[in-house]
C-alpha cells in the first residue's frame, strides 16, 4: 500500500510534505506524489500547449519532492495526472489504491473558498479513503 | 513502482475522457456563440442594413460559419495540440500566415471583452429598473472596466463555475429567449404589435432583399453572431460516448441556435416592425431591451437577465482563449517568453491573461471617447478580423491535408471544397465590406475617420500593429520563424478519408 499526497509546490503542500514524509517512515508506506496540471477552465483552445507549460512550471517542484522523500530513505514516485487537483487525486485513489490521501489545507481564504470550493472538502466528499488534511 | 526522481514525470493522459455529456455538450456549444448577448448586439443594426430580410441575413451568414466549422473539426482532429487557427495554420502555410492568424485571434479577446461588459453592465441595470443609471455613460463605463478585472481576476484563479451550473444557465438564456419570441410573435400576429409592425413574408428570409452593399455589412455581423459557434464541433473525445455524442451534440445546438436567431428575429420584426428600429438606431444595443419591456411588459426582466447573463460569461469565454493563443505564440517563440508565464499557484497563463484584460480596458476606454457608435465600431471591426481568421483556416484547412482530397469524395467535398468556399465566401465578404467602409458616407452613423468609415480604419489599425509587431519579431530572428510548412500525416486520418490509420 501507499500514501497519497496531493503537492503543488506551494507553502501549505510542502508543509503537507513533511507530516507525509513522517507518516510514510513510521507506517512504513511508499508516497506517491501526486499532481493535477490541467489547466483550470476546461478544454478549449490551446489546452495541451497550457498544459505543457503547467508540466513544466510544476514538475521541477514535484521532482525536488520526490527527492526530499527519498533522502529521507522512502520510496517515493511522481504522478502527474491531466485533471484537476481533486481529481488527479481521485484517479490515483482509483488506480492505485492508496492507504489515505494526504493534502495541505491551503490558504485560499474564507471568501474564496466559500465562492469556489476548497480542495479539502471536495476530496472528502468524493474520497473511499481516510483524507488527511495538513492545517 | 517507484521510479528515480531524475526522470521526468509522466503525463497521464485522457483520464478525463467521459466526462462530458449529451446535455452538456449541447450547451457548450451554446455558451460558446452566447446567443442571447449576440441577439442584442447585432440584431438592432442588422435590421437597420437589411431592413425586414434580417432573417435571411442570420440565415445566410451561417452558410460560411458552416464550412468554416468543418475545417476546424478536421484540423482539430490531426493536430495533438488542441490548437487553434495560430497552431494551424502556422503547420499549413508557414510561420508568416500564422503569425497573423494568432495575432487576429488575440484582438478579436482585446476588441470584445469591453463591449461584453459594457452590455452586461447596462443590462443588470435595467433588469433592477435603474433605467437613468444605465444611460450614464460615465457610470456603466466604470462599472464595466470594474467587471473586467473582476472576470479576469477570475480566469487567472482558474476557478469557474461549476459546469452543472453553467449548462443550467445556458438553457435558462434559450428558455427565456423562446418565451420572448413566441409571446411577441402572438401579439404581432395578434395585431398587437407597434404601429409599423408587419406580418412576415418569404421577403423576409431572402438575404439578397436588400441589396448587395447592406447585405455584406448585415452578413459580417451574422458571422460575429455565430462566432464561437465551431469549437461546438470540436468536442472529441471528452464526451460520453465519443463516437455519437459530439455529432449529435453540434447538430442539436446548431439547430437550437438557428430557431432562436431566427425566431427572435421574425418576433421582433412581427412586434415592432424594422422603422422602430431604425428609429432608435442611436440606442444600438439598448433598443432589445425596449422590445423586450414590449413584448412581455413587467416580465421582461427575463431577457435583460438572460443577455445580462450571456455578456458576464462570455467574457470569461473570450477572455481564456485569447489569452491561451498568446501563451501558445509566446512558446514557440513567436512572441517574447515573457507571455507565457504560468503562474504556478492557479496554473493559468497569468502575464498573458493581464494583458489582454488591460489593452481590452484601454480599448474600450479610448474607442467609448473618440467614437460615437463605439459598440458597432468595434464589432464591425471585430468581425473584420473574425472573417481574416476564419478564412485563413479553411484554406489552411485544405493545404494541410491537400495530399490526401483526392482519395475520396468525402474527403474532397468536407476537408477541400467546404472549407476553401467558405474562405471565399468570407474574403469576397471582407472585401466588399472594405470597399464599403472605405467610404465613410455607407457607416452606420455617417461619420469619417481620415476619410474612411470608423471599422476600417480600427481594422487597418489593428492589422498594422500586428504587422510592425511581426516584423519586429522576424527582426528579432526567434526561432519561431524557423518553422516550414508540412502536411498533414496520414497515420493520424482513417482510411475512409484517405489516411493510413486502421
Amino acid at each position: 500500500m501507499s500514501l497519497a499526497i496531493g503537492y503543488d509546490g506551494s507553502e501549505s503542500a510542502r508543509h503537507a510534505l513533511r507530516t507525509a514524509i513522517d507518516l510514510a517512515r513510521d507506517l512504513e508506506e511508499s508516497l506517491l506524489i501526486v499532481c493535477g496540471v490541467a489547466p483550470p477552465g476546461g478544454m478549449g483552445e490551446e489546452y495541451d500547449i497550457t498544459e505543457e507549460a503547467i508540466v513544466e512550471e510544476l514538475a521541477p517542484a514535484v521532482n525536488a519532492a520526490v527527492l526530499q522523500a527519498q533522502a529521507a530513505g522512502i520510496e517515493a514516485e511522481a504522478i502527474l495526472v491531466d485533471a484537476d487537483p481533486v481529481g488527479a487525486l481521485e484517479t490515483v485513489m482509483e488506480e492505485r489504491s492508496p492507504r489515505m490521501l494526504i493534502v495541505g489545507y491551503g490558504q485560499s481564504g474564507r471568501i474564496r473558498a466559500a465562492l469556489f470550493g476548497a480542495i479539502a472538502p471536495k476530496l472528502v466528499e468524493r474520497s473511499e479513503v481516510p483524507v488527511l488534511v495538513v492545517p | 513502482m517507484s521510479e528515480t526522481a531524475q526522470e521526468r514525470p509522466e503525463v497521464q493522459p485522457g483520464l478525463e475522457a467521459n466526462a462530458i455529456g449529451f446535455v452538456d455538450a449541447v450547451s457548450i456549444g451554446l455558451n460558446a456563440t452566447s446567443p442571447a448577448y449576440s441577439l442584442a448586439a447585432v440584431l438592432g443594426p442588422i435590421v437597420v442594413l437589411v431592413g425586414v430580410a434580417a432573417p435571411g441575413v442570420l440565415l445566410a451568414s451561417f452558410v460560411p460559419m458552416l464550412l468554416i466549422a468543418s475545417a476546424f473539426y478536421f484540423l482539430n482532429r490531426v493536430d495533438p495540440d488542441c490548437g487553434t487557427t495560430f497552431s494551424w495554420v502556422t503547420r499549413a502555410m508557414g510561420p508568416w500566415f500564422g503569425w497573423m492568424g494568432g495575432w487576429a485571434i488575440a484582438m478579436t479577446g482585446v476588441l470584445v471583452v469591453g463591449s461584453l461588459a459594457d452590455v452586461g453592465v447596462k443590462f443588470t441595470l435595467l433588469m433592477f429598473g435603474q433605467d437613468e443609471l444605465a444611460a450614464n455613460q460615465a457610470l456603466v463605463m466604470a462599472l464595466a472596466v470594474g467587471l473586467v478585472l473582476l472576470m479576469t481576476w477570475i480566469c487567472i484563479i482558474g476557478t469557474d463555475l461549476s459546469g452543472r451550473l453553467q449548462t443550467v444557465l445556458n438553457i435558462a438564456q434559450v428558455v427565456a429567449l423562446i418565451i420572448f419570441a413566441v409571446v411577441a410573435i402572438v401579439k404581432g400576429a395578434t395585431g398587437n404589435g407597434l404601429p409599423g409592425a408587419e406580418l412576415p413574408t418569404l421577403e423576409w428570409i431572402n438575404p439578397f432583399a436588400a441589396g448587395t452593399a447592406a447585405l455584406s455589412a448585415g452578413l459580417l455581423l451574422g458571422v460575429f453572431a455565430y462566432w464561437g459557434w465551431e469549437s461546438a464541433v470540436n468536442l472529441n473525445e471528452e464526451t460520453t460516448d465519443s463516437s455519437s455524442t459530439p455529432g449529435r451534440a453540434a447538430i442539436v445546438s446548431t439547430f437550437i441556435l438557428l430557431v432562436t436567431y431566427l425566431g427572435v428575429a421574425i418576433a421582433v420584426l412581427m412586434l415592432v416592425g424594422p422603422t422602430f428600429l431604425a428609429d432608435n438606431a442611436g440606442e444600438e444595443e439598448m433598443a432589445f431591451a425596449l422590445i423586450a419591456r414590449e413584448a412581455l411588459g413587467g416580465w421582461g426582466w427575463i431577457v435583460l437577465l438572460a443577455v445580462a447573463m450571456s455578456a458576464v460569461a462570455s467574457t470569461q469565454t473570450t477572455i481564456i482563449p485569447a489569452s491561451r493563443t498568446a501563451l501558445s505564440m509566446a512558446r514557440r517563440t513567436a512572441i517574447p517568453s515573457y507571455f507565457g508565464q504560468i503562474s504556478p499557484k492557479y496554473r493559468t497563463p497569468a502575464v498573458s491573461t493581464w494583458w489582454v484584460a488591460i489593452v481590452a480596458i484601454i480599448w474600450y476606454v479610448v474607442v467609448s471617447f473618440i467614437s460615437e457608435n463605439a459598440l458597432f465600431d468595434s464589432l464591425t471591426a471585430l468581425s473584420l478580423l473574425i472573417a481574416f481568421y476564419y478564412s485563413l483556416t479553411g484554406i489552411a484547412c485544405a493545404v494541410y491535408y491537400r495530399r490526401l482530397l483526392l482519395s475520396s469524395a468525402k474527403a474532397f467535398f468536407l476537408i477541400g471544397l467546404g472549407p476553401v468556399v467558405g474562405a471565399i465566401l468570407l474574403l469576397w465578404l471582407l472585401v466588399l465590406s472594405v470597399i464599403e467602409m472605405s467610404n465613410p458616407e455607407n457607416s452606420y452613423g455617417g461619420v469619417s475617420w481620415f476619410g474612411l468609415g470608423p471599422p476600417l480604419v480600427i481594422g487597418i489599425f489593428l492589422f498594422a500593429l500586428g504587422a510592425v509587431f511581426m516584423i519586429a519579431s522576424r527582426v528579432a530572428d526567434r526561432p519561431f520563424w524557423k518553422e516550414r510548412p508540412s502536411v498533414v500525416d496520414p497515420d493520424l486520418v482513417p482510411v475512409s478519408e484517405g489516411g493510413d490509420e486502421r
